[in-house]
């Protein structure tokens, strides 16, 4: 896959950070930790105020209409930096995926699409294949397993990129479970309209990430991680789950998600 | 065949309530996938082969009347007699047509999808002739009075115990007492059973994998031996397949037979591939007098050209459903029409409607893990994204789901009063999760809470902390805060 | 309507469907392709592992038939099919007739004269067959049988064991090796091609593979030197 050129030595790049409508609302420290890491990195960060949802909600819905003109709002926000980097492999997916599809038909808006795709990352896929990071400087106490959120990895090829980091960890075992690969169930709109179809493959999860024996569960994607974390809590399990730059930014003081005090 | 894929909720509901559906479609992780995975891990030409088998398809479509024609023309050539079929009826008709030409009792049948599609064994029985069906699943399946519910393994919902109970009631003739508690023992069983109806039958009715353009042969890919038996031993041999399975040359056909077996079942190659061209021919010992190829359409052209045209590449190899986690979970049936699975979801709207058939392309998380394996690299996921499309713009969605898009989407390209919105969301929302910092239930996404807690947010949004942080670091004159929230532009 | 006219009827309407929609290619085309005729064969991907010598070739194909489940053994010449043949059969086999077709009806059957060997319009249904390849493909260990007078197609695919002699020489690397010396036969393309992969086999009973479906359980190749 091509992902552009690694920084030159003493210059910075000004990289929009793309918080994604999740992270914004529920999961704030998400975004904070990126911008953590994309400064040790060495960028400048930007977060641009006209920002809201990429529009995936509605192309997955059918909402062609809808999408399109979220998908060029998005485009017009984003444009005019040196990358787009989001703390999400399904938003990443969608901008460098899906929006020059989706415009296709619009020569001009493709093009720009087109444009913007190709300077659109997954955070830790930026962090390791663009800007050359090998580590971070973190501390964090437990044995963790990574689940591959799927757009994240069928779409833009991270696997490798937020284990490596993880590794640099200090204090973290990474663990593998089985069938990490497999989607966790959650699919946007999917898991309310089949909830039962949803429930089951999130069990089947459940069981993985149970015999892997990890204390943490971590992903890119807080879609995903909502979905696991709120069938563990419910199970009454003892894994903690957080999104994966919390831990690369050792940005864990706070609950872990759907953790309470009772 | 009647579809049901409107039900597929409450059919999907039923599976997963039934353990043993569960344990069956649970074992394609150790069985199919892991041997898929072997097989494609020891061919490093694998990924090529996937381009140049869509590629081959690609130029096949763009000119399939040329393909036929000479596919036609050899057949003919041959002595072979070819049947056009627009529709099912023509499909069922003109094979009706051959059965009552030649007196025909009794037919033996290998495997084929499309003659579930046509329904052609209850059509066949209607009309006073017995199919027996000889691939040892779709038997199993006769004797049960059961669809398929996978386009490889059609009986891959049973247990063995299940196919041991129907070989005591069916075979009455047997010693009530045998020994049937070994694969091996059922096999052996179905396989004695089976033999004479090979030799009695009057016309044997197979499917095809590919119709050769450049020899005019039909192609079969099997491992059971049943469908070559039946195509050799019967008087009349009829094939029954549809337009967009021809390709033009021998070599195309050692491209997809690369591909097919390690799709399908992780083997390197089926223990047979036969081509059969045309009928027996002076000092053959064995093989059919007259020889048929009955080539549907049903749909398949207006595919054609169409967004959704690579869903023709199809070489029913079966891996999306293996790998399919929506599959897995509810197993073949839920799909409510012959082609279960990612298939099943991308194709069944084109042969029988996006009325009939939308809850399919809907129930899928787009994990995209079918276009990952699919050998001839069909885009399924856009496929069905683009019957969803086609729903919503049909209004055939609910007025409720409509509305809540509209919405949405409105109060998204309104940046400002969107701040506002969410806003006040993640501090209602983390008002009700309280110190648990979970909701239990919550309006709307009951689906969500009768099996999982809600996550609630931390309380106020990224953008209010930015804003916020900002703010304070102006009062201060702090430095370092050099995440600007502004305008694209300085 | 006439069943005749009824059905011309449809393949207009068929082919004026896929006129009026089909789309002509949009990429570049395909590198080696040359126009849309079957006769122009396009490049295409082939495994390098079908590169080989001469004698890797033979090891290849030995390799991949046991990885299939067939078994093999070499003969130094056509005379010594039939001993090999009464070595392999098991004393129960040994009792019965065997259906020899091809070639290998016309092998010196009287060195060995506990065998029971029938030809020509003989028993397909034996319980053993004993027949010869047209070639074998080492990429994936395949016999390669044809429908010609004298073979009958049926015994392919009927015995539980399936004999079958195959000189070295005719051991090719690939499938397209194969279709390339089958154009290059006079007669037109045989009425059936079949590539025989060991032996019959199922996976219908939940994934479990199990020989001898419908088709012959053991298949035992003779590869004569
Ligand atoms: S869609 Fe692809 S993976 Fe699924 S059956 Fe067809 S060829 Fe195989």
């Amino acid at each position: 896959m091509e992902l552009g050129g690694k920084l030159e030595v003493g210059r910075s790049r000004r990289v929009a950070l793309y918080v994604t409508c999740l992270v914004d609302v529920m999961r704030p420290s998400v975004g904070f930790a990126a911008i953590k890491l994309l400064e040790d990195a060495g960028c400048e960060v930007v977060v641009p105020e006209h920002q809201t949802c990429c529009g995936q909600p509605a192309y997955n819905a059918g909402g062609e209409a809808e999408a399109k003109a979220l998908a060029k709002q998005v485009v017009e926000t984003f444009e005019p930096f040196d990358a787009v980097v989001a703390p999400s492999g399904s938003c990443a997916g969608m901008i460098r995926d899906h929006y020059p599809k989706l415009l296709a038909a619009e020569p001009e808006w493709r093009d720009r699409a087109t444009g913007l795709a190709s300077r659109t990352y997954e955070l830790t896929s930026f962090l390791v294949d663009v800007m050359g990071m090998e580590s971070v400087e973190a501390d964090y106490q437990g044995a963790v397993c990574y689940h591959d959120s799927c757009a994240g990895l069928r779409e833009l090829n991270i696997k490798q990129q937020p284990r490596k980091l993880l590794r640099s960890v200090r204090g973290v075992e990474v663990r593998e479970m089985d069938d990490a690969e497999v989607c966790c169930g959650f699919g946007g709109l999917f898991c309310v309209k089949y909830a039962d179809i949803s429930n089951q493959m999130v069990s089947r999860k459940m069981d993985n990430i149970e015999a892997s024996g990890a204390d943490t569960l971590l992903a890119g994607d807080l879609g995903c991680l909502l979905n696991m974390a709120g069938k563990l809590t419910r199970q009454g399990s003892r894994v903690k789950v957080r999104h994966v730059a919390e831990v690369l930014a050792g940005m864990t003081d706070l609950p872990a998600i759907g953790e309470g005090e009772v | 065949m009647q579809p049901s894929c409107s039900s597929f909720k409450q059919q999907a509901a039923q599976a997963l309530r039934d353990p043993k559906l569960q344990g069956a479609f649970g074992k394609l992780g150790d069985g199919l996938q892991a041997r898929r995975a072997a097989a494609v891990g020891q061919l490093p030409e694998f990924e090529a082969l996937r381009e140049d088998a869509r590629r081959i398809k690609r130029r096949v479509m763009s000119d399939l009347d040329t393909w036929l024609e000479q596919f036609e023309q050899k057949v003919l050539g041959q002595g072979g007699h070819i049947h056009w079929a627009s529709t099912a009826d023509d499909a069922r008709e003109a094979i009706l047509a051959i059965c009552q030409r030649v007196g025909a009792k009794t037919v033996t049948k290998g495997k084929s999808m499309v003659t579930e599609e046509l329904g052609l064994n209850d059509y066949l029985v209607d009309q006073g002739i017995t199919p027996v069906e000889t691939d040892l699943g779709e038997y199993i399946l006769q004797l049960r009075r059961e669809a398929p519910s996978h386009i490889v393994m059609p009986a891959v919902h049973l247990a063995q115990d299940d196919i041991e109970r129907t070989f005591v009631e069916s075979h009455p003739q047997l010693p009530p007492d045998r020994d049937l508690s070994t694969a091996e023992s059922l096999v052996a069983e179905a396989r004695q059973e089976l033999r004479e109806h090979f030799f009695k039958a009057d016309v044997g009715i197979t499917g095809a994998n590919f119709m050769i353009a450049e020899t005019g042969s039909t192609v079969i890919v099997t491992n059971e031996g049943n469908g070559d038996l039946t195509q050799t031993l019967a008087r009349v041999h009829v094939v029954v397949t549809t337009i967009e399975r021809v390709i033009p040359t021998l070599e195309d056909l050692s491209t997809f037979l690369r591909l097919l077996p390690r799709s399908a079942t992780g083997q390197e190659a089926t223990a047979y591939v036969t081509l059969s061209s045309g009928p027996k021919r002076e000092g053959d010992m064995h093989g059919p007098e007259e020889f048929h190829v009955v080539v549907l359409d049903n749909g398949r052209s207006e595919l054609l050209g169409s967004e959704n045209q690579d869903i023709l590449n199809c070489i029913r190899c079966g891996a999306c459903m293996n790998h399919c986690p929506v599959y897995g979970a509810v197993g073949g049936h839920a799909y409510g029409w012959v082609y279960p699975g990612p298939l099943g979801a991308a194709l069944t709207p084109a042969l029988i409607g996006v009325e009939k058939s939308a809850a399919l392309p809907n129930a899928s998380t787009f994990c995209g893990q079918c276009v990952a394996v699919c050998p001839v690299k069909i885009p399924l996921t856009d496929i069905m994204r683009r019957w969803r499309v086609r729903e919503h713009g049909k209004k055939m969605t609910s007025p409720l789901a409509r509305a809540g898009l509209s919405a949405w989407a409105w109060l998204a390209s309104r940046p400002a009063l969107y701040r506002k919105f969410t806003g006040l969301a993640a501090w209602g929302m983390a008002l009700c999760g309280g110190r648990r910092r979970r909701l239990s239930r919550m309006p709307l996404a009951g689906g969500w809470t009768r099996y999982r807690d809600f996550p609630a947010p931390e309380g106020e949004t990224f953008h209010a902390q930015l804003a916020q942080l900002k703010k304070r670091a102006a009062k201060t004159g702090a430095e370092g805060l050099r995440h600007e929230q502004g305008g694209a532009h300085e | 309507m006439s069943k005749g006219g009824r059905m011309s009827k449809a393949r207009e309407r068929i082919f004026a469907a896929i006129r009026r929609n089909k789309k002509p290619l949009a990429d570049a085309p395909v590198a080696g392709e040359g126009g849309a005729r079957a006769d122009t064969i396009p490049t295409h991907t082939i495994p390098v592992r079908t590169q080989l010598t001469a004698e890797a070739l033979c090891a290849e194909f030995e390799h991949r038939l046991s990885a299939a489940s067939a078994s093999v053994e070499w003969v130094e010449s056509a005379s010594g099919i039939p001993a090999a043949v009464w070595r392999h059969l098991s004393d129960q086999q040994r009792r019965t007739q065997c259906f020899a077709n091809g070639s290998a009806a016309e092998l010196g059957w009287a060195s060995v004269p506990e065998l029971d060997i029938r030809s020509g319009a003989g028993d397909a249904d034996s319980p053993v067959c004993i027949t010869s390849a047209f070639r074998g493909i080492a990429e994936t260990g395949s016999l390669v049988l044809l429908s010609a007078p004298g073979h009958s197609s049926a015994s392919y695919f009927l015995p539980e064991l399936l004999i079958v002699t195959l000189s070295r020489r005719d051991i090719l690397a690939t499938q397209e090796a194969v279709w390339a010396d089958l154009r290059r036969r006079p007669e037109d393309m045989p009425r059936t091609v079949t590539l025989v992969t060991g032996p019959s086999r199922t996976g219908d009973i939940e994934q479990k593979i199990v020989l001898g479906a419908h088709g012959p359980r053991q298949v035992h190749v003779l590869l004569v030197n």
